[in-house]
């Protein structure tokens, strides 16, 4: 039941040109726009920008997550392990999510059901995949919920999530998303509503399982510390749109987009000198009325007249780097 | 869990006293007696009645009379219609009114709650807008109005069913439907809104992202938080509904208890009365202590005991 799909190519996901809006009373907002990348089997990809860049919007709309309407997703494809995933039937659709692609979410308070036990909604998915017996979910489910450091596994099988901490539920969630030994794991801020100390662990937990099981991962979080410490390359987004792409290290050390540099700028530097925090000047822009020109451009210290004129499409600058900024494109950054 | 229930039983105590007690004084404050509109009685005899239901002494005295009664589970006989004790007239028209009650009950259930769920569902498209019209169209039309109509179609013009009668199980077909309907079209209505609002939780799109079937979705994920304000309108509904409807109990001539309520108390038949609110405050008592029950049976949260 593993992957039995023949690969012809390295890339476990290629995604072309997405396009994800929301109309709603007549008014369409583009909160993912031309989002275009690929992720290497066994690679940690992270996902950043603050909230309404349109990052668990185009990562939800890779498995159709989003409720349609409103929402309206166009791609000229989003190939997962030789299938567009876009063009596949609703059933088709449901073999991947949970079996080939896991998902964790970011609220683990409320992305649990309060009315089933944590037992019940471990074995629902291996049965609904595999047709295995629940005897055998079960103990499936159980192991998992070791690997993923539940203390007592065979007693919170009977437990409702309303009975578990935070940090507990979120492993819960993780087990959850990894049963089926999925090829890639969407992990949407799974550790925003949790204190640092529990951060740490679930951090750790999910790297570890990565590591063993070989799966790819996508990283979504607006904390630039966490994608220093977990992912391989980075995609910085701005208003529905990728910005730069980098390996991580890289895009640290020499930012190649206005504003990734100005996030990273904006990180809390840990000295006891007393410095002003620098933050970012003005907002994002309104995703139902976009600028013509650069959408960061308003918000810009590099800007000339020509951002103003034309938005610039994300393009390699050198090897395995991507920026959309114009500067940077004619080389004068 | 039996502390609870226990706990839970003693409370009724206090509430039936309240009940007993308010209704005792108020059915007395109504002008006129019992045996005031009777024709050709001489004061005399009339006070020689009065003398052997009690009704002569002290008020204070008859109901403490009237609560010893009850105490020994003596309802006392029936002021209008002696041939019977009250207690056997409820004996012999409860029951009919249980029926009665409970096929309306299966109506708006089986009506009301698969139309909410398809409505929510398919939210916004033709199948919610014919359902929630035809929910609508429930509530607004009183059942006085839809008893004699659905007798126009089905007994008259149809020739199916039946005008009026309680004897075989198609005659209960046309009194069920009139009772029920309301009732169903309160929870398709009500059963929408919930599921609407439980399908928009995170926790649903967990168990999209899982690839579970849309029937495991809305069945298995949604359906227990939808059902939570069905089930809290259901316990003072089901109470009335069993209890019986003086309207449709009329309409079809059904021999029920909710026609005896309304006969009492219109003859200020004070024992009667008595009876039938008796009836009626336990049963009601009882429905808020299952409605108690079910919802701490459905969301594990409510469990403290």
């Amino acid at each position: 039941m593993n992957d039995t799909t023949p690969r012809l190519d390295s890339k476990l996901l290629q995604v072309k040109n997405l396009n994800v809006t929301f109309v709603s009373a007549g008014v369409a907002v583009q909160a993912v726009s031309q989002l275009s990348f690929e992720l290497d089997a066994g690679e940690t990809l992270g996902i950043v920008g603050e909230s309404g860049s349109g990052k668990t919007a185009a990562m939800m709309s890779l498995v159709k997550l989003l409720p349609m309407p409103p929402a309206r997703i166009e791609a000229d494809e989003v190939r997962f392990e030789g299938a567009d995933l876009l063009r596949l039937s609703q059933q088709e659709l449901r073999r991947i999510r949970g079996r080939r692609i896991g998902i964790v979410f970011q609220e683990p308070m409320t992305a649990l059901n309060p009315y089933l036990t944590v037992g019940y909604q471990l074995t629902e998915g291996i049965i609904a995949h595999t047709r295995c017996k629940r005897t055998e979910a079960r103990a499936r489910a159980v192991e998992m919920l070791e690997q993923v450091g539940v203390s007592e596994p065979i007693r919170r099988m009977s437990s409702y999530p309303h009975e578990l901490s935070g940090g507990m539920r979120q492993r819960v969630m993780i087990a959850m998303a990894l049963l089926l030994n999925p090829s890639l794991l969407i992990a949407d801020e799974p550790t925003t509503a949790l204190d640092v100390t529990v951060e740490a662990q679930i951090l750790d937990l999910i790297m570890k399982l990565r590591d063993r099981l070989g799966m790819a991962v996508i990283w979504i979080t607006h904390n630039l510390g966490v994608v220093a410490e977990t992912c391989t390359r980075t995609a910085v987004m701005y208003a529905g749109k990728i910005v730069e792409v980098a390996p991580t290290a890289a895009l640290f050390e020499s930012p190649r987009h206005p504003y990734t540099e100005a996030l990273i700028g904006a990180l809390p530097a840990f000295h006891p000198r007393k410095e002003p925090l620098r933050g970012l000047n003005g907002a994002p822009p309104d995703l139902s009325c976009l600028p013509s020109g650069c959408p960061f451009e308003p918000r810009c210290s590099y800007a000339m007249p020509d951002c103003r004129r034309t938005s610039p499409e994300l393009k390699e600058i050198a090897a395995g780097r991507c920026s959309a900024c114009l500067r940077v494109q004619r080389g004068e950054w | 869990m039996a502390g609870f229930f226990v706990r839970r039983l003693m409370e009724f105590i206090p509430v039936v006293f309240l009940v007993i007690t308010l209704t005792f004084f108020l059915v007395r404050l109504a002008p006129g007696g019992p045996f005031s509109g009777e024709k050709f009685v001489s004061e005399e005899a009339l006070r020689q009645i009065e003398a052997q239901y009690n009704l002569d002494a002290p008020l204070f005295v008859q109901y403490w009379d009237y609560l010893t009664d009850v105490l020994r589970g003596d309802l006392g006989p029936s002021l209008k219609r002696p041939n019977r004790s009250v207690t056997e007239w409820i004996k012999l028209k409860f029951p009919v009114s249980l029926e009665l009650g409970l096929y309306g009950l299966f109506v708006a259930l089986f009506i009301g709650l698969p139309a909410g769920v398809l409505a929510a569902r398919y939210q916004n498209t033709w199948i919610d807008r014919v359902t929630m019209s035809g929910a609508t169209a429930g509530i607004c039309i009183p059942n006085f109005v839809l008893g004699p109509l659905l007798v126009l179609v089905f007994a008259i013009w149809l020739g199916w069913l039946p005008v009026a009668l309680w004897e075989k199980p198609v005659d209960k077909i046309l009194p069920s439907l009139t009772l029920g309907v309301v009732y169903a079209a309160y929870i398709a209505r009500l059963s929408r809104t919930a599921m609407i609002e439980v399908l928009s939780q995170d926790f649903i799109r967990t168990a999209r992202a899982k690839g579970l079937s849309e029937f495991q979705v809305v069945f298995r994920h949604a359906l227990p938080g939808a059902l939570q304000p069905v089930v809290a309108f259901l316990g003072p509904a089901a109470a009335g509904l069993l209890t019986g409807s003086f309207v449709v109990e009329n309409i079809f001539r059904v021999p029920g208890l909710g026609t005896e309520f309304i006969k009492a108390a219109l003859n200020r038949d004070y024992t009667m009365i008595m009876g039938t609110v008796l009836v009626f405050a336990v049963l009601i008592l009882f429905f808020n202590l299952l409605v108690d029950l079910i919802h701490a049976w459905i969301d594990p949260r409510l469990r403290h005991d």
